[in-house]
């Protein structure tokens, strides 16, 4: 059991906010624990809900490899069908299309359904595209919330959804600092934890949970809580965590973090309200693109997005200053 | 160059072989055929002096008959240090990679097996279908387009020979884009 | 040592010892080049392929002169072992390759395996009906790579257009 938890009384709903902390110090590393311990639980509750063993029948449609799986209801996911048909398909896939909607790879399946794998280099790759782009934006969180020392609390706030030719994903985080500008070096070791993270192969855990949970889940953080309500669908809410990371996101994620190939931290700017915008850049696996190329896209990237992004979607209401532009 | 060294080898070879079978006795002796007086003859013995000259290579190597041999049994770690030497050993290949195809392994290079099965028994269909259209056994002179049961022929594959093939067309079955780059460029 | 090395190295001769003598190289290279003209794709040795491959281009370049030519007609006879592809080879290939220069071959590599030891090799006129074995090249406008690059473009023509703009008031 965590420390934290003795702290905290579990059935009050509160938000536990530095002025009125305990001796006990609230750190990221702490809370990272107390939420995989909740998360933890709630799988293993969730798992043990499935009582029977029903079988499903769920049918290959790619281009190659047709074939039929008997997989089980519930339990089995399109990343133990790909198991079944190849290693590429496990090592490549990002994303699994079932009956045509996209899903999560680490996601159960819960019906006779048909399958298909979407990889980066298909002729429709939007899908999968867009399922990247929203990973690497957990990715970039993950790095966030580990890269600070103890003495920082970083608060997670938002994970903006961008169009892909913008050029960049953003986060932004709530660092409790005023006029902190990163230099060179700090935007090198955060670019380098993602790719440690990489390197990691950790795969995008999926789980839908009651909203009450993710609250409690969430209670060392008010944009999380406040982002619970917004995105509770049909009385549930979608958590996801790779490795220790946990977040909160409604859709599909791509299926492990090793499909990622190069990873930078752009630039890190402050906003009005105090927050700190995470603009960073990736390029998935497979991909090759020239050191001259990538330079350019960084420094793209590195250009400071001012504006209120906070409704997901394809938004022009960016402002760029010109002088940042040339 | 290398027939003029070939031939000096030749003759070398020629004339140790020689020199081999005069040692046992096999070969007339360089010299005279006749019977001259005063000639040695080794198997008939000299006539005047009592010690016969060894003659051919054995006259080399103080009369014994010598050859190359290993002196002494080569230990294990010498054995081994010649039969695994790295550049004996198979070495890995580490140009493979999947398919983006079929998602098989294939070698850089090369083509991928899988796809060329696959496209080889199709190829072997059409070929047999062309051949049923050559009825007088002669190759026709028209160009050939491949019509598949839902596709439509274009204007300019008209006046071809068209070989029907009854199935839908496979995915993978691509007219190769460099021959239309190519003729239009 | 320095003398065995002279023997192998072959020292600027580019034509294969194939069957074992002249004629018999010859022979060897009308075959694979009559099954070309015949299927225009044959799956052989790659050393037979790979020396064919000059026999059937220049053969083609002949072509190209006419079936009027004498010496054209002469190199087809000789080089075309069933008489009945001559006229598909001018009136057919020769007319194909028209407005190209050279290069009217393509091969293929295929992998040694333990089913198939031998290095073989796929030669193929351009322009054959038969499926592509060339993968297509798998570079989607869609692809995530080219939209990055594509938003740079984006950005770098909206630049330029400011700057024209700026331009006549300067």
């Amino acid at each position: 059991m965590s420390r934290l938890k003795s702290l905290i009384v579990p059935s009050v709903r509160c938000i536990v906010h530095r002025r009125y902390c305990s001796t006990e110090r609230v750190t990221n590393a702490l809370v990272t624990e107390y939420r995989n311990d909740i998360f933890e639980e709630e799988k293993r509750r969730q798992q043990g809900m499935v009582r029977r063993l029903e079988k499903i029948e769920v049918v290959h449609v790619g281009p190659n490899d047709p074939g039929t799986f008997i997989m089980n209801k519930n339990l089995s996911t399109p990343y133990h069908c790909a198991m079944h048909i190849s290693e590429t398909y496990t090592k490549y896939s990002v994303l699994a299309m079932v009956n045509g909607e996209p899903w999560d790879m680490w996601r159960p399946l819960t019906e006779d359904c048909e399958l298909s794998f979407v990889r980066f280099r298909d002729k429709h790759p939007e899908e999968a595209n867009k399922s990247y782009w929203r990973s690497c934006a957990l990715i970039l969180g993950a790095v966030m919330e580990t890269a600070f020392k103890d003495t920082i609390y970083v608060q997670l706030a938002r994970a903006l959804e961008l169009p892909i030719i913008k050029g960049m994903f953003v986060y932004d985080v709530d660092l409790g600092l005023k006029d902190w500008t990163p230099t060179n070096e700090n935007l090198r070791s955060l670019s380098l934890s993602a790719i440690t993270m990489k390197s990691k192969d950790l795969p995008f855990e999926r789980l839908e949970v009651d909203p009450s949970l993710a609250l409690r889940l969430f209670q060392h953080n008010e944009y999380k809580q406040r982002e619970v309500e917004e995105r509770v669908r049909g009385g549930r809410v979608t958590l996801y965590r790779m490795g220790k990371f946990i977040d909160i996101h409604d859709g599909p994620m791509m299926s492990k973090s090793s499909l990622v190939s190069m990873f930078t931290v752009a630039g890190i700017h402050e906003l009005p309200g105090g927050l700190y915008r995470v603009q960073a850049i990736s390029l998935p696996h497979d991909f090759y693109l020239h050191s001259s190329v990538w330079n350019k896209l960084v420094k793209r990237a590195s250009v400071p997005l001012v504006g209120d992004l906070s409704t997901a979607g394809v938004d022009e209401s960016w402002r760029e200053t010109k002088s940042s532009a040339a | 160059m290398a027939t003029s060294l070939l031939r000096i080898f030749h003759a070398a070879f020629q004339n140790v072989e020689i020199r081999l079978l005069q040692a046992f006795g096999l070969h007339p002796p360089p010299g005279p055929a006749l019977a001259i007086p005063g000639c040695h003859h080794p198997l008939q013995g000299s006539q005047g002096s009592d010690m016969t000259e060894p003659s051919g290579l054995s006259s080399l190597l103080g009369g014994v008959f010598l050859m190359a041999a290993p002196k002494h049994r080569q230990s294990l770690e010498r054995r081994h240090k010649r039969q695994r030497h790295p550049d004996k050993l198979i070495k890995p290949k580490e140009n493979l990679f999947p398919c983006p195809e079929c998602g098989s392994m294939m070698q850089e290079g090369f083509l991928c097996i899988n796809c060329y099965q696959r496209i080889k028994y199709e190829t072997d269909i059409i070929r047999q279908k062309i051949k049923e259209t050559e009825t007088d056994g002669l190759a026709s002179t028209a160009e050939t387009v491949v019509r598949y049961a839902d596709e439509t022929i274009t204007e300019s594959d008209k006046s071809k020979r068209v070989i029907e093939m009854a199935r839908k067309k496979p995915h993978w079955f691509t007219k190769d884009m460099y021959d239309e780059h190519w003729k239009t460029s | 040592m320095r003398l065995s090395l002279m023997l192998l190295i072959t020292h600027g001769k580019r034509q294969r010892k194939l069957g074992g003598g002249k004629p018999q190289r010859l022979n060897i290279l009308r075959r694979v080049v009559t099954g070309l003209v015949r299927h225009e794709r044959i799956e052989s040795t790659y050393a037979q392929c790979d020396e064919a491959k000059f026999y059937a281009e220049r053969l083609i370049d002949y072509a190209k002169l006419g079936n009027t030519n004498a010496g054209a007609m002469r190199i087809a006879d000789y080089w075309i072992t069933e008489k009945d592809l001559i006229p598909k080879l001018f009136e057919t290939l020769a007319p194909r390759f028209a407005e190209h220069d050279g290069r009217y071959c393509r091969l293929y590599r295929l992998p040694v395996t333990t089913q198939n030891t031998r290095d073989m090799a796929v030669l193929e006129y351009k322009g054959n009906p038969y499926p592509s074995l060339r993968p297509i090249p798998k570079n989607h406008p869609n692809s995530i790579a080219n939209i990055l690059v594509e938003g740079l473009r984006q950005d770098y023509e909206k630049k330029m257009e400011i700057d024209m703009k700026d331009q006549p008031a300067a």
